[in-house]
C-alpha cells in the first residue's frame, strides 16, 4: 500500500500578479470564517437586558470567559486586544477541528500559522518601539553587549516562526499519525482476514472492520485536546508576548 | 489535484491569510463582542439606576421618618402643656370655689346668727309684753282693784326690765 501524505489541495490559481494558488487553506479559512459568523449573529441576535434566553446566557458566558482570559493576562488596559485573542482562538479551533469533518485542516499548513504570527510580531514590535521609542528598541538588540546582536536578531526572527510552527507542527503531526494509523490498520485487515480461508476472506480483508473505532480514539487525542491545546497556547502567547513588549 | 507540499511557503495563502485573521477581528467584532457588550453595559445602567432609587427611597424615608419623630416630640410637648395648663385653670377653679364657698357659709353665718338675735329679741320683748299682763293680772287680782294698770305700769315695766336681765 501505497502512503502519500501532502500538504494542502491546490484548487485553482487566479491567473493575476503571476498567478494565486487558492488552496485547500483558504477555502476551509473562509469557509469556518462564515460559519463563525452566522454562529456568532445567531447567539447575538434579539439580546435582551433581563429573562434571557439560553442562547443569550451562552453568548454572555463565551464574551465573559473571553474577557476574563484576556483581563487575568493582559489587565485592563488591554482590553482592546480582546477582538484579536478571540479571533485568533476561534479562528485557530474552528480550523483544527474541520479536520473532524473531513476538511482540510488550515492549521495543518503552516502558511496559516505563521500569517497569524506574523500579525502578533506586527503588533510585539509595534508595542517594543512604543514602549522604548525607535532609538531603546535598536539599542535592546545590542544588549548585554554588541556582540551578541545576531543572536537577538535572531531570538526576535525566532518568535513567531516558534510560535507558528508549534502551532503547525502540533496540529500536521496529529495530521500524519492519524494518517498513519489508519494506513496501517487498513493493512493489518488486509493480513488478518487475508488469512480467512476462501472467498469469506477475500471479502472481509476487503471491509476495514479494524479502521472502525480505533481512529476515533487518537482523534479524541490529536484533533480535540491537540485542537484545543494549541488555539490555548497561541493565544496565551500571544497575550503575553503583547503586553510584556512595553515593559 | 495537485497538492503543495507538507512544509511549503505560500507568500499568497500568508498574504490572504492576514487578511483573513483581519476580517475575522472585524466580524467577531461586529457580531459577537459589541452586541453583548452593549446588552452588559445597559444591564449594568439598569442596576445602577435601580441602586440610585432605591438610595434615594431610602433617604426620604429617612427624611419622612425624622419629620414624623420631630412631630411626634411637638405634639407630646403640646399635651403636656395642655395637662398642665389645664391642671392649672382647674387648681385655679377649685381655690376659687372653696374661697366663694368660705365667704358664702361665712355670709350665711353672719345672716344666721343676725336672725337669732333679732328673733331673741323678739322672743324676749314678747316674753316681757306677756309677763307684764300676766304680772298685771296677777297684781290686780292680788291687790283687787287697787292698783291701776296705768298707775303702776312704771313700777312694773322697771320690775321685768330686772326680770330680762336676769333671763
Amino acid at each position: 500500500m501505497k502512503l502519500e501524505v501532502n500538504g494542502a489541495p491546490i484548487y485553482f490559481e487566479i491567473p493575476i500578479l503571476g498567478g494565486i494558488p487558492i488552496t485547500g487553506s483558504l477555502v476551509v479559512t473562509w469557509g469556518v470564517m462564515i460559519v463563525l459568523t452566522i454562529l456568532c449573529a445567531w447567539l447575538t441576535h434579539d439580546l435582551k437586558v433581563r429573562d434571557i434566553s439560553k442562547r443569550q446566557a451562552a453568548a454572555e458566558k463565551i464574551y465573559e470567559l473571553l474577557y476574563g482570559l484576556v483581563h487575568d493576562n493582559m489587565g485592563e488596559g488591554w482590553m482592546h486586544y480582546l477582538p484579536l485573542v478571540t479571533a485568533l482562538f476561534g479562528l485557530s479551533i474552528s480550523c483544527s477541528l474541520s479536520s473532524l469533518l473531513g476538511f482540510w485542516s488550515p492549521t495543518a499548513d503552516v502558511n496559516t500559522t505563521l500569517a497569524w504570527a506574523l500579525v502578533v510580531f506586527a503588533l510585539i514590535t509595534y508595542h517594543k518601539i512604543k514602549g522604548h521609542g525607535i532609538g531603546g528598541y535598536l539599542k535592546g538588540y545590542t544588549e548585554p553587549i554588541f556582540l551578541m546582536t545576531p543572536f537577538n536578531i535572531l531570538g526576535e526572527v525566532f518568535t513567531p516562526v516558534s510560535m507558528a510552527f508549534r502551532h503547525f507542527g502540533n496540529i500536521v503531526s496529529g495530521y500524519v499519525i492519524s494518517m498513519l494509523i489508519y494506513a496501517a490498520l487498513i493493512t493489518a485487515n488486509h493480513l488478518l482476514f487475508g488469512l480467512l480461508p476462501g472467498a469469506v476472506g477475500e471479502i472481509l480483508a476487503e471491509i476495514p472492520i479494524l479502521g472502525v473505532g480505533i481512529p476515533a480514539l487518537f482523534s479524541l487525542y490529536f484533533d480535540w485536546f491537540g485542537s484545543f491545546i494549541q488555539a490555548f497556547i497561541f493565544c496565551m502567547l500571544t497575550m503575553i508576548f503583547i503586553a510584556t513588549a512595553e515593559d | 489535484m495537485e497538492f503543495q507540499q507538507l512544509v511549503a511557503l505560500m507568500p499568497w495563502t500568508i498574504i490572504l491569510q492576514i487578511c483573513n485573521l483581519l476580517l475575522t477581528i472585524y466580524l467577531f467584532k461586529r457580531f459577537l463582542l459589541k452586541p453583548v457588550q452593549k446588552i452588559l453595559a445597559q444591564r449594568q445602567e439598569l442596576v445602577n439606576s435601580e441602586l440610585n432609587a432605591a438610595e434615594e427611597a431610602k433617604r426620604e424615608a429617612e427624611q419622612a421618618k425624622e419629620e414624623y419623630g420631630k412631630n411626634l416630640e411637638g405634639a407630646r410637648e403640646e399635651a403636656a402643656a395642655l395637662m398642665r395648663s389645664a391642671a392649672q385653670t382647674a387648681q385655679t377653679r377649685s381655690e376659687q370655689i372653696l374661697l366663694e364657698a368660705k365667704q358664702e357659709a361665712a355670709a350665711i353665718r353672719a345672716k344666721a346668727s343676725d336672725d337669732i338675735a333679732r328673733e331673741r329679741k323678739n322672743a324676749v320683748n314678747e316674753i316681757k309684753s306677756d309677763i307684764s299682763e300676766i304680772a298685771v293680772s296677777i297684781a290686780s287680782k292680788v291687790v283687787e282693784k287697787e292698783i291701776s294698770e296705768k298707775d303702776h305700769e312704771a313700777l312694773i315695766q322697771d320690775f321685768i326690765d330686772h326680770m330680762g336681765e336676769a333671763v
